[in-house]
């Protein structure tokens, strides 16, 4: 048991992940591989202010500017260079981890009894229950910020860029601004993901990041399809459906893993699963 | 007032395709005038229309628009004055925000979209009230994606989006090319009754020479980019069908 809820916590650490994917992917059409990098920047900044004893409030206004840094570069390489989005992903993805081996100084930091965003209820929790508490009010507070922005006038312009270009510029908005906040956007809210894992599993990895993308595109992927199921519409609850789709997915993930699935071929499962997740749709039209 | 002064363009200039769009077109058009640009395709209607709305930079010449030299200033700048209409019905909204969130979007369209929330009760109202006058039913789908909605819908909403600021200029690239004949009959009705309410300056680019005779107080004939009629007034109502076929077949 203490095996899915460990899945569960994992999947609300990724939930924000999720969420900027959301924003790259849904809102603007985007894949945007800068993700693999800037989550584990987050990581990086994490482990090396939190063990420094910077607090981890401190810490997370940090980790979100940097990864929002890291977003509005890949931004300004596809709208004012014209490199293509995929590529300009790619060219800062590559870069940062150089950045991040800087910053971390070694491929491996450790968090040993270091303060945490966890740590407020020690006196009177457990570990475990005391992560649930601190990782479910931060995700549904993050739910709550990002499906009011996504309704303000600002929001509106920005989903409405990624549907129609044309219209947007028509009505007075210059779409590149908008790509590039909200790629920042997206990648601070990455990088904030890569503070909350690295707090849970105690420790930052250079390689943390790799194929993180895919992960967050398959839990927006099982989010919209349990939200077909519902037939729901409004922006706020597509959100909550991207957020139960992380859940979801590490849960799926974890039993993966109880059914006697080697840890090695962790990456070739979730791959599959996301291969399949997203065909699921088109295999539904063709017949 | 809008004036085109030696205005010239050229496609794959420097190229063996090289296709003279525009040659040294001059126009003005006076405020509240309503256009209908006609002539065969490839006669530089669209090209010209694009050269106002900033999506073509002319070689040379200048765009003035109310004594603004507009030449090269980008679209999204230009907007304050044009709002356009595209042939393609599903170009002038965005199918995942729902009818109120375009609308929202198409009242912002001169002003700075921040960070408040401005679809509320009151915006609501404003907009049911709005899209009534469509007579389409609309203000029954305020929070449907506009994606559910049917082509004509689209663009009478689309029109009806284009007024909700202070919009001067109206450009219209074959806005019915893609609905029915009664569908596209309703919408220039529509269409008809809004330029006149708001005043107006318009451009309607039509291959329906019914439309071209039915609508607008001027009539321009394009060919080989160059303007070959330009008639007005009383001229324009006493056009028949007949005189447009031997205009095109000079």
């Amino acid at each position: 048991m203490n095996f899915y809820l460990s899945a569960v916590l994992l999947g609300l650490g990724f939930a924000s992940l999720a969420m900027g994917i959301f924003i790259t992917m849904r809102i603007f059409n985007i894949p945007d591989i800068t993700t693999d990098g800037s989550f584990t920047l987050g990581g990086a900044i994490t482990a090396v202010m939190v063990s420094s004893g910077y607090s981890p409030g401190l810490t997370l206004l940090f980790v979100f500017a940097a990864g929002a840094l890291a977003g509005i570069c890949t931004g300004l390489i596809h709208t004012k260079l014209k490199v293509n989005a995929l590529l300009a992903g790619i060219l800062v993805m590559t870069a940062l981890y150089s950045v991040n081996l800087a910053i971390m100084g070694r491929s491996n930091i450790p968090l040993i009894d270091t303060s945490s965003v966890f740590n407020f209820t020690d006196s009177f929790m457990s570990d475990t229950s005391s992560q649930l508490l601190v990782l479910i009010l931060f995700t549904s507070l993050l739910w709550a910020i990002i499906s009011c922005l996504l309704k303000t006038d600002f929001g509106l312009a920005m989903r409405a860029t990624g549907n129609n270009e044309q219209m947007i510029r028509s009505l007075g908005v210059n779409p590149q601004t908008l790509k590039i906040a909200g790629i920042g956007l997206a990648n601070g809210l990455i990088a904030l993901s890569g503070f909350l894992i690295t707090q849970v599993q105690g420790f930052a990895d250079i390689n943390m990041g790799i194929g993180i993308v895919i992960l967050g595109l398959g839990s927006v992927m099982i989010g919209e399809i349990l939200l077909n199921l519902f037939k729901v519409r409004s922006i706020t609850i597509h959100l909550l459906g991207v957020i139960a789709g992380s859940i979801l997915f590490r849960l799926i993930l974890a039993f993966a893993l109880t059914i006697g699935i080697d840890a090695l071929y962790l990456k070739l499962v979730v791959a599959v699963f996301v291969l399949i997740v997203i065909s699921i749709p088109n295999l539904k039209k063709s017949t | 007032m809008i004036e085109l002064k030696n205005i010239n363009y050229t496609f794959q200039k420097g190229t063996v395709n090289e296709t003279k769009a525009l040659s040294e077109i001059n126009l003005t058009i006076k405020s509240g005038e309503f256009v209908v640009l006609i002539g065969s395709n490839g006669s530089g209607k669209s090209t010209l229309m694009n050269s106002l709305a900033d999506t073509v930079i002319p070689d040379s010449g200048k765009i003035l628009v109310d004594g603004i030299d507009a030449t090269n200033l980008p679209e999204h700048k230009r907007c304050k004055w044009i709002a356009r209409l595209f042939q393609n019905p599903l170009l002038g909204t965005a199918p995942d925000l729902s009818v109120l969130e375009n609308f929202r979007l198409a009242a912002l369209r001169t002003q700075k979209k921040g960070l408040q929330i401005g679809t509320g009760k009151k915006f609501r109202d404003e907009v049911a009230d709005h899209v009534g006058a469509l007579g389409l039913d609309l203000e029954k789908k305020l929070d449907q994606p506009v994606g559910t909605l049917s082509g004509g819908q689209r663009q009478a909403m689309t029109l009806s989006m284009a007024v909700m600021d202070e919009a001067k200029i109206l450009l219209m690239d074959e806005p019915t090319a893609a609905l029915d004949p009664k569908t596209s009959e309703v919408f220039m009705k529509l269409a008809k009754r809004v330029i006149a309410e708001r005043r107006l300056t318009c451009i309607l680019i039509t291959h329906q020479l019914k439309d071209a005779l039915n609508y607008g107080n001027r009539l321009i004939l394009l060919r080989e980019g160059k303007i070959i009629h330009d008639i007005q007034g009383d001229k324009k109502e006493k056009l028949t069908q007949n005189e447009l076929f031997v205009w095109f077949g000079e």
